[in-house]
């Protein structure tokens, strides 16, 4: 690892400039993106600025909304009440991600910022866009299995690999900031990622030194009915080929609101406006769930590492609406 | 020049005082091992993925090799050096030794911190919590079934079984 | 500690107490005065030459005490070539002996620091310029392809009987293609040397299973006597097969010890033991089976296909994944034959990874018994019993003691096989298909050799015994069972017995490896045993037949000391085949649309002669049974054939089973003692667990699903439908 220098303050003004003000400087949180690419030598900030004793810990229940601080850990998010009993979807993708210490280490604003795990960015030497732009691809013409079919470019294919970001673009998730200038602003979470483009090594709509204060989940009636449901080669402990974040509302057979999102097969979280127009107003059967999947994965652009994602994301997409679907209406209580 | 900049952390070990100097760069776990010589603490994978690097903080299981010693700073940390009761083993450390819940050993330091985490949020884990609950420790010798039935013997809930 | 808790049954594993108190000193736990620490630079081509390395800036950054490069290593004495099986360096090319890069990954470079972040950060500033040349490391790419005749002794290019007229006769005939990826053996400890130097003494704590041969390879890189250099590895983190060969970095962390005289500490990041100690081979196996209508095998014609490296072309105890060595002995076939080619790839040279060749043998072959089961309608544990071989096929000898009919009986009652339907899809649970499958495994007895020694000393508190030899607890239970074996032996509580192992400085024993420590040191120390009850019987006067107790009170205040040896057995002798058998009885749950797998049952019997530690016994069947989970399901260890890199080596790439893959295991064994191979009647057992796993496993996701994959590891990817 490189030399660096490292500081902590307890205001979030001067947190904020003190990364504002210099272009080698990084905010560290949890630090298990941030250290774990230090350690690869893929990112090389000179300065870190710990925002950890910020006061931006906390989980709030309002009525209406969850406010969820930036600096909470994952382990509080996924099994705080109110999380669990208004969108169990986000307690369970959050479960579903990463280990029990990693997740009590990782806070949920970092969980936004969560770099892709393709291969080719953290070797800190193949040719990569997204690492040192203008470089080129590898991942095109290289091992390609676990990369994106939805939402790529021809510079890039990373996947956005956080669970927990399916979860959030798929609820109505708004996000948070204080810009450099000390101005807040409010950003829709699906306007937080941005497409790969031609360039992928811009991930975000944040500025240098904008710091995220905390998210707003507004209640919606759909995510008490929700699941989470992550398809990968092992048990645990591993990141998803390809999942689905789903809600479900239906009134006496009939779908009356859905919220669909897909994670390990895209660039950026991944909500389908489409997929969700596909079953609204229909029964819940088979047959319509395979069809707001192939509507989800219209735009499928494949390779020959990927190939199977398509098919694999349709059906962890049906899958997750059937097991759905099938539960019985009441919640039951916790 | 940034490679002279040290920085002096205080935090307690063990519930001991530590007062050292570190480079910003050095990993909690580096500290741990080299400059507190506390080595029941392992580095087994670089990228916090094998767990053998678990060690407790402010309570709570993390991976010293993902974090750096000054974010430590002003926290409690606990290695197995700590977990260790004063006057022997604690029953967790019994119930591994007795279910041979041990094989070469270099994931057990981190098994028995991740397992007390996970006691102490939940006293009477099934066998499937305590299989996810140690999603992050693993085990080559794979000698996942008799941790396992290490811990449900300890809460009571083996019923003498012998197939896990 | 009470002597209750040491008397307790339950408390047996004798180095539990220090495992799970992290007391137990693995090699980078140690920190002799004066410590600095080594990190190795890696090339970033994957075949080519090194034609400038710019070592400037890392010189001067702060810390740096040395870079080590070609330029400057100086030399090294010929190290041994593995033939006489004395000590193995993991390739026949010593570390940075030229410019040349033969694959990614390849050592280009040592920096030596006094701080482990020093020296990362000193290695990160090594720069290489590099002329580049073309490369392969994709089976498919390979220009250059050998046919090896023999690893390990064991001949690869094989036939017998007329395998060209049985298979143009055969009324059934099957011809099928299983491919396996390259696996690693991936311990949990990394690969990690302390390296300092008293003069021209060298001490060395090793990660390594074979603390004599990295002394051989020492002293022959140094010009020492053997004697000259100790190592020690009292307790190793781990195996599988990659810690036998004394890797490069254990000769650069001595090198630069004596360079700069202080000691060195090295030890390897995961990339590095996943790229730089060798690999199981990935294998293409053509199967091509004659049978009759009843599915007895007429014919067998096994041709395999596996890589090498391009730089071990000619060395002469070249390792390759030996896939036939099975095949050809497991089942009564008639005609036989066995051809081996291995493409030359830049990569690491491959390895030895438990069961080597077995575990991959076992794939292909159980799995193409199971389409021929199906293809001729027979139950597959049916058509294994009819194919079953009463004698050695292939070195036409007697089975010195064969229980395996036994293995299937005992597994199949208790998994309830009776109760299988034929045909695949018939079993459901809720969204999930059910599928139960079998396998054969098998693994040859192997008997490397040791010597121990036993001192029996008077102590105030009544005698105590020591037993002594250089072999290394790995996870194994080593100290336990030798623990034990000195206790039954002397007839003392086991916690009045100590066990030292680890270190050159104690009686010879060859590697940890081929499942053959414990069949080569117990004997040896049950006869040092008896040789003390000798001694002690004497004592007393020459009286026979004495009681424990009356020998022990005999014990003088000096010391008794007796040295035993057992000599090497491989495979056979002249009156008979050594072999262990047993069965796998697999369940697997497949939830079909996403192609989600779950091992959910597992029923193992083993035939490995007598069982001397259950609980230890029960450990490395289990261990073997998950590592053949992971080599089912998960394991692949990836390079990418167009940029010629590893793309997953990590752990959170190369996927090992974790714990919430595990399902409920039943685990026996027949016990049936085969005292012809030693007399305490014990065959190996660490690694047959994981042979017939595959396969087993494999054939319970075809009656699951009627999907046949044929090339591991299976995935969702492979059966999404």
């Amino acid at each position: 690892m490189r030399p660096l220098t490292y500081e902590r303050a307890t205001a979030i003004d001067e947190v904020v400039r003190r990364v504002a003000n210099r272009p080698g400087a990084a905010f560290l949180a949890g630090g298990t993106t941030v250290v774990d690419l230090l350690k690869l030598d893929v990112i090389t900030p000179d300065l870190l600025v710990d925002v950890r004793d910020l006061p931006l810990g906390g989980i709030v229940a309002e009525p209406g909304r969850i406010r969820i601080g930036a600096t909470a850990s994952n382990s509080d998010v996924a099994v705080h009440p109110a999380v669990r009993e208004r969108c169990p979807v986000l307690a369970e993708a959050l479960l579903a991600g990463a280990s029990p210490q990693l997740r009590n280490m990782a806070t949920i604003a970092g969980n936004l910022l969560q770099r892709t795990r393709c291969t080719y960015f953290r070797d800190g030497q193949s040719a990569c866009n997204k690492r040192e732009p203008g470089t080129g691809c590898s991942a095109l013409n290289g091992v390609n299995r676990d990369h994106a079919v939805l939402g790529g470019s021809d510079d890039c294919i990373a996947v956005f690999p956080s669970d927990a970001c399916t979860a959030l673009a798929m609820l109505d998730t708004t996000v948070h900031t204080v810009r450099p200038d000390g101005a807040t602003r409010v950003i829709d979470f699906a306007e937080l990622h941005t497409a790969p483009g031609h360039t992928p090594h811009v991930e975000t709509v944040l500025e240098h030194g904008e710091l995220i204060t905390g998210l707003v989940v507004e209640d919606l009636p759909a995510a008490r009915r929700s699941a989470y449901l992550k398809v990968r080669d092992r048990t645990s402990y591993e990141f998803a080929l390809a999942s689905a974040a789903v809600a479900l509302e239906i009134t006496d057979g009939v779908v009356t609101a859905a919220r669909i999102a897909l994670g390990g097969v895209a660039t950026r979280p991944w909500r389908s406006h489409a997929a969700e127009e596909a079953l609204i107003g229909g029964p819940a059967t088979t047959e319509r769930f395979a069809g707001a999947a192939a509507e989800a994965l219209a735009g499928a652009r494949p390779l020959a590492g990927n190939a199977f994602k398509v098919r694999l994301a349709e059906q962890t997409l049906i899958t997750a609406l059937t097991d759905l679907a099938s539960r019985p209406t009441e919640e039951p209580s916790s | 020049m940034l490679w002279e900049v040290r920085m002096r952390i205080s935090l307690s070990v063990n519930n001991r005082s530590v007062e050292s100097t570190v480079e910003p760069r050095t990993l909690l776990v580096d500290l741990i091992r080299d400059d507190l010589k506390l080595t029941g603490t392992k580095v087994g994978c670089d990228t916090g993925q094998c767990g053998t690097c678990t060690v407790l903080l402010d309570g709570r299981a993390v991976k010293s090799c993902s974090m750096l010693a000054v974010q430590a700073e002003g926290t409690r940390v606990t290695t197995i050096e700590g977990a260790n009761a004063e006057t022997g083993l604690t029953d967790l450390q019994e119930a591994l030794w007795a279910e041979h819940g041990v094989q070469c050993g270099y994931c057990t330091p981190g098994m028995v911190l991740a397992l007390q985490d996970l006691l102490a949020t939940n006293k009477a884990p099934t066998e499937q919590e305590i299989r996810c609950g140690l999603a992050g420790n693993l085990c080559r010798c794979t000698g996942y079934q008799s941790v396992v039935r290490a811990t449900l013997a300890l809460t009571g809930q083996n019923g003498g079984r012998n197939d896990v | 500690m009470t002597t209750t808790q040491e008397n307790s049954p339950a408390h047996v594993r004798v180095d539990g107490r220090a495992k799970v108190t992290g007391q137990a000193l693995y090699t980078a736990d140690h920190h002799p005065p004066g410590l600095t620490h080594a990190v190795l630079v890696g090339a970033t081509v994957p075949s080519g030459r090194v034609t400038g390395l710019d070592t400037a800036a890392a010189s001067a950054a702060p810390g740096v005490l040395l870079v080590l490069t070609p330029a400057n290593r100086g030399r090294l004495g010929q190290l041994p070539d593995g033939t006489r099986y004395d000590g193995w360096p993991p390739e026949a090319r010593p570390p940075l002996a030229d410019d040349t890069i033969h694959r990614w990954g390849q050592y280009i470079a040592l920096v030596v620091a006094e701080t482990l972040e020093q020296a990362q950060y000193g290695a990160s500033l090594v720069r290489a310029r590099y002329e580049t040349a073309p490369f392969a490391t994709a089976l498919d790419d390979a220009t250059v392809v050998s046919r090896p005749e023999q690893v390990m002794g064991e001949p690869m290019q094989i036939s017998r009987g007329d395998p060209d007229t049985a298979w143009a006769d055969a009324p059934v005939r099957l011809d099928v293609t299983y491919t396996s990826p390259n696996n690693h053996p991936c311990a949990l400890e990394p690969h990690a040397t302390v390296a300092e130097w008293d003069g021209e003494t060298l001490l060395v704590h090793d990660s390594t299973q074979w603390v004599r041969g990295d002394q051989a390879v020492l002293s022959a890189a140094f010009g020492l006597a053997p004697e000259a250099v100790r190592v020690r590895a009292p307790y190793v983190g781990g195996m599988f097969g990659s810690k036998i060969a004394t890797g490069s970095h254990t000769i650069l962390a001595a090198l630069a010890a004596r360079r700069i005289g202080r000691p060195v500490k090295i030890v390897l990041t995961r990339k590095q033991v996943l790229t730089n100690v060798g690999h199981r081979s990935e294998t293409v196996q053509r199967m091509r089976v004659g049978a009759g209508p009843d599915g007895s095998l007429a014919v067998l014609r096994h041709d395999t296909r596996t890589h090498a490296a391009v730089n071990e072309d000619g060395n002469p105890s070249e390792f390759h994944e030996p896939t036939s060595t099975m095949s050809r002995l497991l089942y009564d076939v008639p005609a036989y034959s066995a051809t081996h080619e291995s493409a030359r790839l830049n990569v690491m040279a491959p390895g030895w990874m438990r069961a080597p060749g077995e575990a991959t043998c076992q794939w292909a072959l159980e799995s193409t018994l199971d389409e021929l089961a199906y293809e001729v309608g027979a139950d597959p544990l049916e058509l294994r019993r009819r194919n079953h071989a009463g004698r050695d096929p292939h070195h036409d000898l007697p089975w010195s003691s064969k229980h395996l009919l036994e293995c299937y009986e005992q597994g199949a009652r208790r998994f309830g096989w009776d109760r299988r339907p034929d045909a695949p899809r018939s079993l459901r649970d809720g969204p999930d298909l059910i599928g139960w499958g079998m396998a054969t495994a098998t693994y040859p007895g192997w008997r490397f050799g040791a010597t121990a020694r036993v001192r029996l000393s008077g102590t105030a508190g009544g005698p105590r015994a020591t037993v002594s030899t250089s072999g290394s607890e790995v996870g194994n239970g080593a100290y336990t069972m030798l623990a034990m074996t000195a206790a039954e032996g002397l007839g003392l509580p086991v916690e009045r017995v100590t066990v030292e192992l680890g270190d050159t400085g104690l009686p010879p024993s060859a590697q940890t490896g081929g499942s053959s420590l414990t069949v080569s040191t117990a004997p040896a120390v049950r006869d040092a045993c008896l040789d003390i009850r000798v001694q002690l019987a004497r004592l007393a006067g020459g009286r026979p037949n004495m009681a424990d107790g009356d020998l022990l009170a005999e014990v003088p205040g000096a010391t008794l000391t007796a040295e035993a040896s057992t000599s090497p057995l491989f495979l056979r002798d002249g009156e008979f085949a050594y072999q262990s058998f047993g069965a796998h009885f697999v369940e697997v749950r497949v939830r079909p649309e996403i192609g989600r797998i779950r091992v959910s049952r597992v029923v193992s019997v083993f035939d490995v002669g007598r069982v001397l530690n259950a609980t230890t016994a029960r450990s490395q069947f289990i261990g073997a049974i998950i590592f053949g989970i992971g080599q089912a399901l998960h394991e692949n260890l990836i390079y990418d054939p167009v940029h010629g890199l590893p793309v997953n080596a990590d752990l959170g790439g190369y996927l090992v089973p974790v714990n919430a893959d595990v399902p409920a295991i039943d685990v026996s064994w027949i016990g049936a003692p085969d005292l012809a191979f030693n007399p305490l009647g014990c065959r190996g057992l660490g690694e047959i667990g994981i042979t017939g796993m595959a396969p087993a496993i494999g054939n319970a996701v075809f009656h699951a699903t009627g999907v046949r994959v044929r090339s591991l590891p299976i995935s969702p990817a492979e059966l999404v439908r």
